[in-house]
């Protein structure tokens, strides 16, 4: 049902697919798109929190401060994959793998 | 007043299937008659050379790079467009001074040929 | 009807979410990661924030997951450069450790009691709660510094990429 408690209960469990990925995966790529999942379950319960404290208790700003967080937090993950990215395509020419594993040297 | 979605969603509803009938109409009536010239790639009607899966320049990236930062840009123009009035002075000077510095980012691309094509 | 909605939208969330780490081709994971943003929007719209609703689809949907298209595109990898997966055991230890990392968040947020009674009806929230109106005015006034900050870190990520990528200019 649509509480409070299911949303947070969804974000945990998208939070821990993409912790999953992170962990178990050796494609650079896959493992970034894992953290866009676990950056997003994060905002999910950004949201929550707003809609739940945006009606209940507190002065009216409460609410909207969630939501001024999660545009943060996109911005963030915007210049995060960016800069990410371009790092894994300059590993590519140098090693031609996305395995994190052969990225072991310090010398290129 | 909060709004109501139901806009949005009979809108998806539509397109979804629009698409669909459009896609099960044309496998409906469309008759199929296979050949072999049918099934190869189309390359403006000559014989294909080369395999499809080619390496893209490395330069697309680079403009699509700049696309995704300069997009974020747009994510908070739209809500100061909505409110500069109420604003007034102090918001048009945060607005200026954000994209001030964007724009020491693009003029750093620029000296440094990231736009330059070839 | 919100609750079908959200129903209906999570398991979408979840299962295209578990399609993105557990696909071998990137390709797949990144068309599952487009239907994971699309259903997380419609759960941001059912907890009231269009407006963030939509950055999601143009941000996410469009920018990010363009970027990924591209660099799956430019790279363009073959079997062999794919990377050697783990094998079973430690993807099962590695499923262990993510399972009680979500627990660590579930099983408080199951015993806390404020929380189930679902949300307050949504004549309590705010006029224009979650609009372009409310954010802007937030964003502009209360939190002017973080957005300023912002830009710095646009402007450095726009300064790393092309370093990276463009060395011999």
């Amino acid at each position: 049902m649509f509480t409070l408690t299911n949303c947070l209960v969804l974000s945990a469990l998208i939070f821990a697919v993409g912790a999953y990925g992170v962990i178990a995966r050796r494609n650079i790529l896959i493992m970034l798109m894992s953290v866009e999942l676990m950056l997003n379950a994060v905002n999910l319960s950004f949201i929550a929190f707003a809609r739940y404290y945006g009606s209940a208790l507190a002065p009216a700003s409460s609410g909207t401060t969630g939501q001024v967080f999660v545009l943060m937090t996109m911005v963030v993950a915007a210049a995060e994959v960016a800069v990410g990215l371009a790092i894994l395509i300059a590993l590519f020419r140098g090693r031609h793998s996305v395995d994190p594993g052969d990225l072991d040297l310090l010398k290129g | 007043m909060v709004p109501s979605f139901w806009p949005i969603l009979a809108y998806a509803g539509f397109l979804v299937g629009l698409g669909g009938a459009i896609l099960l109409i044309s496998h409906l009536l469309g008759p199929r008659r296979h050949q072999r010239a049918k099934h190869d790639t189309y390359e403006c009607g000559v014989a294909p050379v080369g395999t499809a899966r080619e390496r893209f320049p490395v330069r697309f990236y680079l403009v699509a790079i700049l696309f995704v930062l300069f997009d974020i840009e747009t994510v908070f123009l739209v809500p100061w467009a909505v409110t500069y009035r109420r604003l007034g002075v102090p918001g048009l000077i945060e607005m200026f001074s954000f994209i001030a510095v964007l724009g020491i980012g693009l003029y750093y691309v620029w000296r440094r040929g990231a736009l330059e094509w070839d | 009807m919100d609750d079908l909605i959200f129903t209906a939208a999570s398991i979408v969330c979840f299962l295209s979410a578990l399609a993105v780490v557990t696909r071998k081709n990137p390709i797949y994971s990144a068309v599952s990661l487009i239907l994971f943003f699309g259903g997380l929007a419609v759960i941001f719209l059912l907890l009231r924030a269009p407006f963030v609703a939509g950055m999601q689809l143009i941000v996410y949907g469009g920018a990010i997951l363009v970027l990924f298209l591209f660099v799956i595109m430019l790279l363009n990898l073959r079997e062999e450069e794919l990377g050697k997966e783990k094998g079973g055991r430690f993807k099962a230890f590695a499923a262990v450790a993510a399972g009680a990392l979500a627990l660590l968040v579930i099983v408080p947020v199951m015993a806390a009691e404020t929380a189930r009674d679902g949300f307050g009806p949504l004549a309590s929230l705010p006029d224009g709660f979650g609009s372009v109106d409310h954010l802007g005015l937030a964003l502009f006034t209360q939190f002017a510094l973080p957005f300023e900050v912002t830009s710095v870190l646009l402007l450095a990520a726009i300064v790393g990429s092309v370093m990276l990528s463009k060395k011999h200019v």
